[in-house]
């Protein structure tokens, strides 16, 4: 775990250092923890790189708070990080500052939100049973004759 | 030459044989006293009946592979399920060129628009098979991502079930929808 | 540079024939005469996909051209994203072993394969030999099945539509293995947390030993068809290509990445479910080409049906569940006997287990790659956050950097040759 204004250089450092060679990305994300007791920033960034001529991984976690979800871009020191960073950025929200496109990459431009925080409710549509047909099918909606419009 | 049994195949749907009791041409007669088209020459039938014949031996589904079930709609064109039996084998990559659409697997809504516009580039008639749990109601994918059905972006002729459905489930599909092509007015679609 | 377009009018009698047609259009009559504005310095842009028959999908490639030379290539992916990270957050772990078969469709076994690791590691159990050597089993036919594909459509993306229906026809007898074992075709959910869905019916053995005996010819055949054709190499051979170090620096791997000649495979480097116990070689190719990641995966081919042999050979008997029996459901026997087990099983039919606090990472070699999960549990019965490391992302980053100075008509050839899967991509 460490901070994140030393995230550039430590990656650097795991990439050259003779006893590291972790020159594969394999990816970056975040974890969303949004009540964490006790009281830590909410966001959890993870970066896991692979040194294929040690055959280990090496995983390192960088803490953001909510208000300020920001970590530098690591897409000079490894290009293959620019798809990662995007993704984490749509599904999560966390900004990397200093890259080149940092765009929506999977949901469209004008969506709204970031899904894979707890927050966000990902309900495509109500299911209706008869134990929530109140809340999920409204009577006013409801044909007449479905199971459970008597009650 | 001896006079052989009606072959149903060569048949167009609800035709009716011409009586013609012209002693001027000798036709010969099949058991029932009716007589072929081959021996005749000579159909009546309705407009709306052969167009509809038209149509529906000869499908022509647009090449639109989407997720899981796309591979199971390849797999309808090879060799053990081969779709080319019901004439709806030439999948084609220009929605200019197709009559039908199968939506084979999930559509998020970031494709949605795109189905939607490849559907408004098919040439009426246009039909659609949802093939697949996703496609018809959003399947196990209840969440943000997916169209919970793709009835809300384009009308549904068949639905079909199954994740992914079975090759022959997709050939049944298909023959349901000749079916229902067959019964439908002409005049309905273009 | 400035084109001279040919006098209007071709008749010898001097009258222009589409002088009707110019007035309509309003163009002035003197065509020849104008000059073209200068086009060397401008690109056109050009959308490819995302109903394209050879993005093996709904990818969406935004191709800048300069006449046929592809001057930079942009991806736009999410054409098929499902959600299914947080679908995984939603269920309990074994309800999430349905939803992994559906992210690589190709090869769903081997993506449940990677999520039961990464819950029996946070759970600290193992499966039993027979378990892990079926899993093996299994893993690898879903390996061969996907190459097929692979096979197939790549090679009719180029033209060639035979290989299309030979690859798909040996394909069947795979998945008449799955339906076997499972009832299902294609998403078997056959391998779960703690081991696998049952025990295999006494004719599968006669059935993977048929694959294991035909298929060798079946693979002889395709490369006769393929391997030397001079236009299969034509349209092959120095294409798409990417050096070692760049393959590593965009985060490939699986055969795209051992086509540039990394002889790196997660089954020797970090064997898991026993891949240990097997002999078998990793193909790596030397010029990082399209040709080089073809013949890596058709040697692949072959190496695991090696595998599959010698686990069939080997194959332990024994349970193939752990008998953790807080993780695993209790026998048909046990349950019509004793109510501690029918509450047990009751229990994790309804509620599921509970996996201890704790993160971990588990990868494994796809035929696309290195899939791996990085699951985080908070001790419920739900997994608290699980990242798919989607081989077929990496893979697909590095694209744009494959084809850019090529021609257009070898991008999909370089697409098929990093077989992605959308499904896996957007998941």
């Amino acid at each position: 775990m460490i901070h994140r204004a030393h995230v550039v250089e430590a990656c650097a450092l795991l990439r050259d250092d003779p006893d590291g060679l972790y020159t594969l990305p394999v990816f970056v994300t975040a974890v969303d923890w949004p009540d964490r007791e006790p009281a830590a920033p909410r966001y959890d960034v993870v970066y896991q790189f692979r040194s294929l001529h040690h055959n280990d991984v090496c995983r390192l976690v960088v803490q953001v708070p909510e208000d300020d979800p920001t970590v530098p871009t690591l897409e000079g020191e490894f290009c293959g990080m620019d798809w990662h960073e995007r993704e984490c950025y749509d599904l999560l929200g966390i900004v990397f500052e200093g890259h080149h496109d940092l765009r929506r990459i999977l949901l469209p431009d004008d969506w709204e939100g970031h899904p894979l925080r707890k927050d966000y409710v990902s309900f495509g549509e109500p299911v209706a049973f008869t134990h929530n047909i109140e809340w999920a099918l409204p009577a006013a909606e409801r044909p007449p004759g479905m199971p459970g419009s008597s009650r | 030459m001896g006079v052989s049994e009606p072959r149903p195949g060569l048949l167009l749907p609800g035709l009716h044989l011409a009586q013609s009791d012209s002693p001027a041409i000798p036709i010969p007669r099949t058991r029932a006293g009716e007589r072929t088209a081959v021996q005749t020459g000579i159909i009546t039938t309705t407009v709306g009946k052969v167009i509809a014949w038209g149509r529906y031996s000869s499908i022509w589904p647009a090449l639109f592979g989407l997720a899981c079930c796309a591979i199971e709609m390849m797999a309808v064109g090879n060799s053990r399920y081969d779709m080319s039996r019901f004439g709806a084998e030439v999948f084609r990559a220009s929605p200019r060129q197709a009559d039908l659409m199968i939506v084979a697997g999930r559509v998020s809504q970031k494709m949605a628009p795109v189905l939607r516009q490849i559907y408004d580039q098919m040439p009426e008639p246009k039909w659609v098979i949802s093939m697949g749990a996703c496609a018809s109601c959003g399947g196990m994918f209840n969440n943000y991502a997916i169209v919970q059905g793709v009835d809300k972006v384009v009308p549904v002729d068949v639905y079909l079930p199954g994740c992914p459905p079975r090759p022959e489930g997709l050939l049944d599909a298909v023959v349901k929808l000749q079916k229902k092509i067959a019964g439908e007015p002409a005049y309905l679609r273009g | 540079m400035a084109a001279v377009l040919p006098p209007s009018g071709g008749l010898p009698g001097g009258e222009d024939p589409f002088a009707e047609g110019r007035r309509r259009l309003g163009v002035a009559a003197d065509l020849d005469t104008v000059e073209l504005t200068e086009i060397g310095e401008d690109t056109m842009e050009l959308n490819m996909g995302p109903q394209h028959p050879s993005t093996h999908g709904v990818l969406r490639l935004v191709l800048d051209l300069d006449g046929e030379v592809v001057r930079a290539c942009r991806p736009d992916i999410g054409f098929l994203h499902t959600g299914f990270e947080k679908d995984f957050e939603r269920h309990s772990y074994q309800q999430c072993i349905p939803y992994s078969d559906r992210m690589d469709y190709l090869a769903p076994l081997i993506n449940n394969l990677g999520f039961s690791l990464a819950a029996e590691r946070l759970l600290g159990i193992e499966v039993p030999p027979r378990g892990q050597y079926l899993r093996v089993i299994m893993c690898e036919l879903a390996r061969i099945g996907s190459h097929l594909i692979w096979f197939g459509t790549g090679a009719l993306d180029l033209g060639a539509t035979t290989p299309f229906l030979y690859a798909w026809r040996e394909r069947e007898t795979i998945l008449d293995i799955n339906e076997l074992v499972s009832g299902v075709r294609m998403h078997t959910s056959f391998i779960r947390v703690g081991g696998l869905m049952a025990d295999v019916p006494d004719e599968f053995e006669a059935m993977v030993r048929n694959v294991v005996h035909t298929f060798p010819k079946a693979i002889d055949e395709y490369e006769l068809l393929i391997t030397k054709n001079p236009i299969w190499r034509q349209r092959t051979v120095g294409l798409g290509t990417i050096s070692a170090e760049d393959a590593l620096a965009y985060g490939m791997s699986g055969p795209s990445l051992r086509g540039s000649g990394v002889a790196y495979d997660l089954r020797k480097a970090q064997p898991y479910s026993s891949y240990d116990h097997f002999d078998f070689d990793i193909p790596v190719g030397h010029n990082g080409d399209v040709y080089d990641r073809y013949l890596c995966r058709m040697r692949e081919m072959r190496e695991s049906l090696r595998i599959i042999e010698q686990a069939l050979e080997n194959l332990p008997s024994g349970p193939v569940n752990t008998l953790d029996r807080k993780v695993a459901p209790p026998p048909r026997n046990e349950i019509n006997t004793s109510m501690e087990s029918l509450i047990r099983h009751f229990k994790l039919v309804t509620e599921g287990f509970h996996v201890p606090r704790g993160q971990v990472y588990q990868a494994v070699e796809s035929p696309r790659g290195e899939l791996g999960f990085y699951m985080v549990s908070d001790g419920s019965n739900r997994p608290y956050r699980v990242k798919v490391r989607a081989p077929s992302f990496s893979n697909l980053s590095a694209l744009p950097y494959m084809v850019k100075g090529g021609l257009i008509a070898d991008v999909v050839a370089v697409i098929g040759s990093i077989d992605i899967v959308l499904g896996d991509v957007d998941r």
